[in-house]
């Protein structure tokens, strides 16, 4: 049964809490499905899932979220078909730009002017991933220690 | 603005006089504009108006309020041709105040509908030519580029910590690079250490139904599936969740995310199995099944479930409509 949809699209006053929301579900649906993988494949795969919840809450007519979003779709189908791609041009000329335009995500097509815009996005995206983040861990930590203390 | 068009109309023709006008009424609307930061309020003293699409309407604002307070080095005064212009050509660069003039400094041309004060959307860009500079339109295309990158670089400069002492395009952008590597950095070990909490959890996978939930089982698809017939052994783990959002300290609509969390869970989000504990199985029978109601709630009634006043607790939550 699909809820309404209204709840994702009814987006615009709450973007901090999309992001949350996304990075929360995203969360569980990790812990769900994949409990006992690897350390490292879980950390990749939550990583994977805090970029995609920023690019969720994030504009969709920016190139990073966009670049996100069909990184993604091509990882996935990748997986399936496993081949594999390499995302990343090499510039032959490196000019004082390249590493910013490494760094963005779909930064590499731009040019100078756009590349700052979607930095600026980005970085405010990024930001307010890492303090998502950041309070989700303090919490479960202040969780596991109070079970502790229980114990 | 009325005063910019009254001084344009007679002035097509290249009198010194005129132009003379021209300046000196420029030079008060300068100043008068110079101490508003008003993106509406297009005058020809905001040089560069950037092609506008609607999500970057809020940094376009600030490029624009930042151009309107730039400073023209020689003050007013705009450069002339030497030959005294005619017909085709306009001396100064200005907007387009009537749809016959073809300026060719213009970046895209748009038509453009000679009004007073046009709050519209331009999809080109004006350009003026400052005293002592060129005016070819490779170096005015030069000069909007640059400008454009400072104001970016401004922004940046904000939003980057620490970085005010800072000038020069060089060292701002290896501080922006520090900034989002960091960042990108602090994700991954954030990720990583996630990864290392959760699985000291246990999940109580067995106390669901069997027919479960089509959870959207990658992250990426936003649509959110909801069971209804989700036992209630299920609710008491929004608990934890709620707590979470709400000790997030972020703007974080927590109805919105212990709903969504609920809707959305075919499994717990079980963080602590004395969760599990069958006496939050009584206070959570209160819980309301009806999600549609709480949706409308959620999203009728912004009150932080804190808020709500008949003896709420976190676990006896009971949403009526």
């Amino acid at each position: 049964m699909k809820q309404n949809k209204n709840t994702s699209s009814n987006n615009s006053p709450r973007k901090a809490s999309m992001q949350t929301y996304h990075f929360l579900r995203s969360l569980t649906h990790i812990n769900l499905t994949r409990p006992s993988s690897p350390l490292h494949r879980r950390s990749r795969a939550i990583r994977r899932a805090a970029y995609v919840s920023m690019a969720r809450a994030a504009s969709p007519r920016r190139m990073w979220t966009r670049a996100i979003l069909g990184r993604l779709q091509l990882l996935r189908r990748a997986r399936l078909l496993r081949r594999r791609r390499n995302y990343k041009k090499k510039t032959t000329i490196s000019t004082p730009h390249d590493k910013l335009r490494r760094l963005v995500p779909g930064g590499e097509e731009m040019d100078f002017c756009r590349l700052l815009e979607e930095t600026a996005d980005y970085a405010e995206f990024l930001s307010k991933q890492v303090r998502i983040m950041r309070s989700v861990v303090d919490f479960m930590e202040a969780e596991c220690r109070k079970k502790e203390e229980k114990v | 603005m009325q005063e910019i068009l009254q001084c344009l109309n007679p002035c097509s023709s290249a009198s010194n006089l005129s132009v003379l006008e021209r300046q000196r009424a420029r030079l008060q609307r300068q100043q008068s504009f110079e101490s508003m930061n008003e993106i509406n309020n297009l005058s020809f003293d905001n040089l560069i108006s950037l092609p506008i699409s609607p999500q970057n309407l809020q940094t376009d604002q600030y490029f624009c309020s930042d151009s309107s307070l730039k400073n023209k080095k020689g003050g007013s005064l705009r450069k002339r041709k030497a030959p005294t212009v005619n017909s085709g050509e306009e001396e100064e660069k200005e907007k387009k105040m009537k749809p016959d003039d073809k300026p060719e400094k213009f970046k895209e041309s748009g038509a453009e509908a000679e009004t007073a004060a046009p709050p519209l959307k331009r999809d080109f860009i004006h350009v003026r030519a400052r005293r002592g500079q060129a005016t070819d339109s490779h170096s005015l295309a030069e000069r909007v580029r640059r400008e454009r990158i400072s104001e970016r670089m401004k922004y940046l400069q904000g939003l980057v910590p620490g970085c005010n002492k800072i000038t020069g395009k060089a060292g701002m952008l290896d501080e922006i690079i520090n900034y989002v590597q960091s960042l990108q950095r602090q994700v991954e070990f954030l990720s990583m250490k996630l990864a290392t909490v959760n699985p000291w959890i246990d999940f109580n996978i067995d106390s669901f139904l069997p027919k479960e939930v089509n959870l959207a089982c990658n992250p990426s698809i936003p649509t959110v599936s909801v069971s209804t017939e989700l036992v209630e052994p299920n609710y008491f783990k929004m608990n934890p969740m709620h707590q979470m959002a709400t000790s997030c300290g972020l703007n974080i609509d927590v109805n919105f995310s212990d709903l969504v969390i609920r809707q959305s869970l075919s499994s717990p989000l079980t963080v602590h199995d004395t969760f599990l504990d069958p006496s939050f199985n009584v206070h959570s029978s209160s819980w309301d099944a009806n999600s549609q109601n709480i949706c409308d709630l959620e999203f009728h009634d912004q009150l932080p479930l804190q808020s709500l006043p008949d003896g709420y607790s976190p676990y006896n939550l009971k949403m009526e409509m």
